[in-house]
């Protein structure tokens, strides 16, 4: 134990000079120690138990990085994604409106069944909610639209825009219209 | 003891984060988004929504969507403002005994605070299924002007949704905090807060360790939807004025409307003019009618001008009643998604002649000072655990001049991290470490820090020892830099100050010079290095003929010899290029040595030769055959 171990008690401590029996001031002395230790005791848990729930902070903060990072690289191209569903809107508005059947009009089906199929080597899904019971999730209602029977309450009426997965998760509800009856 | 959750309570959206590694963290909800709209709402079949799928049928749901209930906690019903925003809410509303506020929902009857737990229960929710753990624990924050009644009503809110919430802060103070200037010492701040349904601006004071609200005024009815309501009726009549069709009236083309105006406010925050396109928005007689349109950024300021100017007046107001100058205020937070606006950024640097702070994310930063209020109240921010970074890269002057960074800036310490190195030439038995500090790529242009000797190493050939430098930061800053002999273990360390003497602006300057001289340090680095592989090819090359000499034709010893002679000429030019070609060329002849000795190996096979085994290398250069257990010359 090299000397900076040891604990020193000095000889000309003055605690041990004074009134009383030198045995009073050692148990003094004694339990003065003992509260010390007890404090560097409480402070060395304290410091052990912050350097454990760093660790631990640690190693689920870099679990969680990894996790995100997977689910960042799947989705990578979500936000892109995001950013070409307008067209697609556009293009089933095209094709809704399109009058006659020429070739022109072949030619957009064609180059809208294209970017689908594009898209959908990605993950990518298109569904049409027509005739289904209302779901909040997957519905965003736009119009509420009277009905004139109970079967047809909270049923999608009509569809203003499809709704969109990716790998399953919704990233953008259909639009569209709610019915509602006023029994 | 778990994580104690620090949450926004706000009255359009919310946020939650949480301190993780001293860093507080925006968590976000099951729906993978960083912000929750504050929306409660019940559908149909009797299901209760909440956030983005509450807010999303809000309008085909209207007497069953609760927004905005954070004006009504621990409001009376007979309030005035309360009185104007139940008239204009699309929800039912009654007294509740006692005066307060109750929200009808459903066929029941809801307080403002038991909405507000159902919030807050799915941010909690959401939380712990992201953490993994439960969490039992949260701050909230509040506007600055909340009294006692509507503090007490938040509280409990929490505590319905099983939240202990642990304090409520100021949303204010939580931004101050998120910036960490509650370590400031007498400093006046101006928190402005432009969200997107409420305007808040606070002066704050920081100073030993507390932060106090000097004053704080705004407009519970303004924000950012105003400006895009006003958007959407520039478009809806500019387009009337050249279609003459009012499309305001289809419920569809009014939300595409929306959705693009807000699209186009946020891409003029970065570019001068953008395009608002809308194909099929509606149809007519003729057929389908399309909106194209441009909008500039000119046009949006000219829109948004009334809601600028009312929040500077308001700023102006409550910097008078707090006594203040606009030259007593120090720092600017911006809070609230509408200060992304070039425009609104302006008007608040203009009032105050200076820059205001807005590099955290302004729909976050009150979730996350609520978050470090939190991780302060754990212990988390305990002063022993601010941990610093080193603000120069520190490393030693290799082979050739160059600095070799061991340490990089901005690297947190307390740290430690070694590297092997060897030596550069024969027989060298010390290499002496020079520790320098800086981004330069060669080690003169550093600054010099110190330097010591390791001697006793071996005699070996060069690149063989292996000599291990560590360089170790503790967390005062103080730098041990240690160089062992793997050989001996012989070792040699010395102790630096590695900050004294430099300010913060030396540091700046020496950050700058790097960058400047970044393009003629790469080319300085980049002429060592070649250099340093001439030199190995030369040794190399040397070794080889005093190896093989004698056994080589003249006509291929005198090819190396030549090459080696034109790279040493070249090599005292600054020529990259030309040094890396006649190396190149080096190396060619090289080769030839090797075809040659396997040719006549082959061809000698039986002839039984003897090469000239008995001329060994003598004189300077002994090869270590006979020490055991040396390998062959290895490049650091």
């Amino acid at each position: 134990m090299s000397e900076e171990d040891d604990i020193v008690i000095e000889s000309d401590d003055e605690s041990l000079e004074g009134e009383g029996s030198t045995a009073e001031k050692l148990a003094e002395k004694n339990k003065k120690l003992r509260l010390e230790l007890a404090s560097s005791n409480k402070e060395k848990q304290e410091y052990l138990d912050g350097w454990q729930r760093a660790k631990a902070d640690y190693v689920n903060i870099r679990r969680r990085a990894e996790d995100e990072r997977q689910v960042l690289v799947r989705d990578a191209s979500k936000s892109l994604i995001e950013a070409l569903l307008p067209a697609l809107d556009s293009f089933d508005q095209a094709i809704g409106t399109a009058e006659g059947s020429g070739s022109w009009v072949e030619g957009i089906k064609n180059t809208h069944s294209q970017l689908m199929k594009a898209l959908e080597a990605e993950g990518v899904s298109a569904f049409d909610p027509l005739g289904e019971v209302f779901d909040p999730v997957q519905h965003e209602p736009v119009e509420r639209v009277a009905v004139k029977s109970q079967s047809e309450d909270n049923v999608v009426t009509k569809v203003y825009q499809k709704g969109y997965t990716l790998h399953g998760t919704i990233i953008r509800p259909a639009r569209i219209a709610v019915g509602h009856f006023e029994g | 003891m778990g994580k104690i959750l620090g949450i926004d309570l706000g009255t359009t959206n919310s946020a939650m984060a949480i301190v993780e590694g001293g860093e507080p963290r925006i968590i976000e909800n099951a729906e993978g988004n960083r912000t929750t709209p504050s929306v409660v709402a019940i559908s149909k079949a009797g299901e209760r929504l909440v956030g983005l799928v509450a807010k999303r049928q809000a309008v085909t749901n209207p007497t069953n969507t609760i927004y905005g209930v954070k004006r009504f906690m621990g409001h009376k019903l007979s309030d005035e403002a309360v009185q104007k925003d139940i008239s204009t809410a699309s929800y039912k509303t009654k007294e509740a005994s006692g005066g307060g506020v109750s929200v009808v929902l459903g066929d029941k009857e809801y307080r403002p605070e038991e909405i507000s737990a159902m919030i807050l229960q799915k941010l909690k929710a959401d939380a712990e299924a992201k953490l993994g753990e439960t969490i039992t624990e949260a701050i909230i924050t509040v506007p600055a002007y909340f009294d006692d009644a509507q503090r007490q009503a938040t509280k409990d809110a929490g505590k319905i949704a099983g939240l202990d919430v642990k304090r409520i802060i100021n949303e204010p103070t939580a931004a101050a905090l998120a910036y960490g200037f509650n370590k400031r010492k007498n400093e006046q701040i101006i928190v402005y807060d432009f969200g997107g349904g409420t305007f808040d601006v606070s002066v704050l004071e920081v100073g030993d360790d507390v932060i106090e609200v000097k004053s704080t005024g705004g407009d519970s009815h303004m924000g950012g939807r105003d400006i895009d309501q006003k958007i959407v009726q520039w478009i809806a009549d500019s387009y009337k004025k050249e279609s003459g069709i009012d499309i305001t009236k289809d419920s569809l083309a009014l939300q595409r409307l929306d959705e693009a105006a807000e699209k186009a406010k946020h891409e003029l925050s970065t570019t001068m003019e953008t395009e608002i396109n809308i194909p099929f928005i509606t149809s007519d007689a003729s057929g389908p009618k399309h909106l194209l349109m441009k909008m500039g950024r000119a046009t949006l300021e000219e829109l948004a001008r009334e809601y600028i100017d009312r929040s500077i007046e308001i700023t102006k107001q409550v910097l008078e009643s707090a006594k203040f100058k606009t030259s007593d205020i120090e720092e600017i937070i911006l809070v609230g998604g509408q200060t992304r606006m070039p425009a609104i950024q302006e008007a608040v640097k203009n009032v105050f002649g200076k820059e205001p702070n807005r590099s955290i994310n302004p729909d976050e930063v009150v979730a996350l000072g609520a978050a470090i209020q939190a991780g302060i109240m754990q212990g988390d921010v305990k002063d022993v655990l601010l941990l610093d970074v080193i603000p120069l890269s520190l490393g030693i002057e290799t082979m050739g001049g160059v600095a070799t960074k061991l340490i990089e800036k901005n690297t947190t310490i307390p740290a430690t991290r070694s590297q092997s190195f060897s030596t550069a030439a024969d027989n060298q038995t010390s290499v002496e470490i020079h520790v320098v500090q800086g981004e330069r790529a060669m080690a003169n242009d550093n600054k010099s820090l110190g330097r010591f000797i390791l001697d006793g190493i071996p005699p070996a050939p060069r690149g063989l020892p292996q000599v291990e430098v560590s360089f170790d930061v503790d967390a005062n800053g103080i730098l041990k830099v240690t160089a062992k002999d793997k050989a001996t273990n012989k070792e040699q360390s010395i102790r630096i100050e590695a900050r004294s003497g430099l300010t913060d602006a030396d540091i700046e300057k020496m950050k700058k010079d790097a960058d400047m001289n970044a393009d003629t340090d790469k080319k300085s680095k980049e002429l060592v290095e070649t250099r340093n592989l001439a030199d190995q090819m030369i040794y190399t090359a040397e070794k080889a003929l005093l190896e093989h000499g004698t056994k080589i034709p003249d006509d291929v010893k005198q090819g190396v010899t030549g090459a080696i002679a034109k790279v040493k000429e070249v090599k005292e030019t600054g020529d990259i290029a030309g040094i890396q070609t006649a190396t190149q060329a080096l190396s060619t002849e090289m080769q030839k040595i090797g075809q040659y000795m396997q040719n006549s190996s082959q061809s000698t096979a039986d002839s039984g030769q003897s090469t000239a085994n008995s001329e060994q290398g003598g004189g300077e250069q002994k090869p270590p055959e006979e020490t055991p257990g040396q390998g062959p010359v290895t490049d650091v």
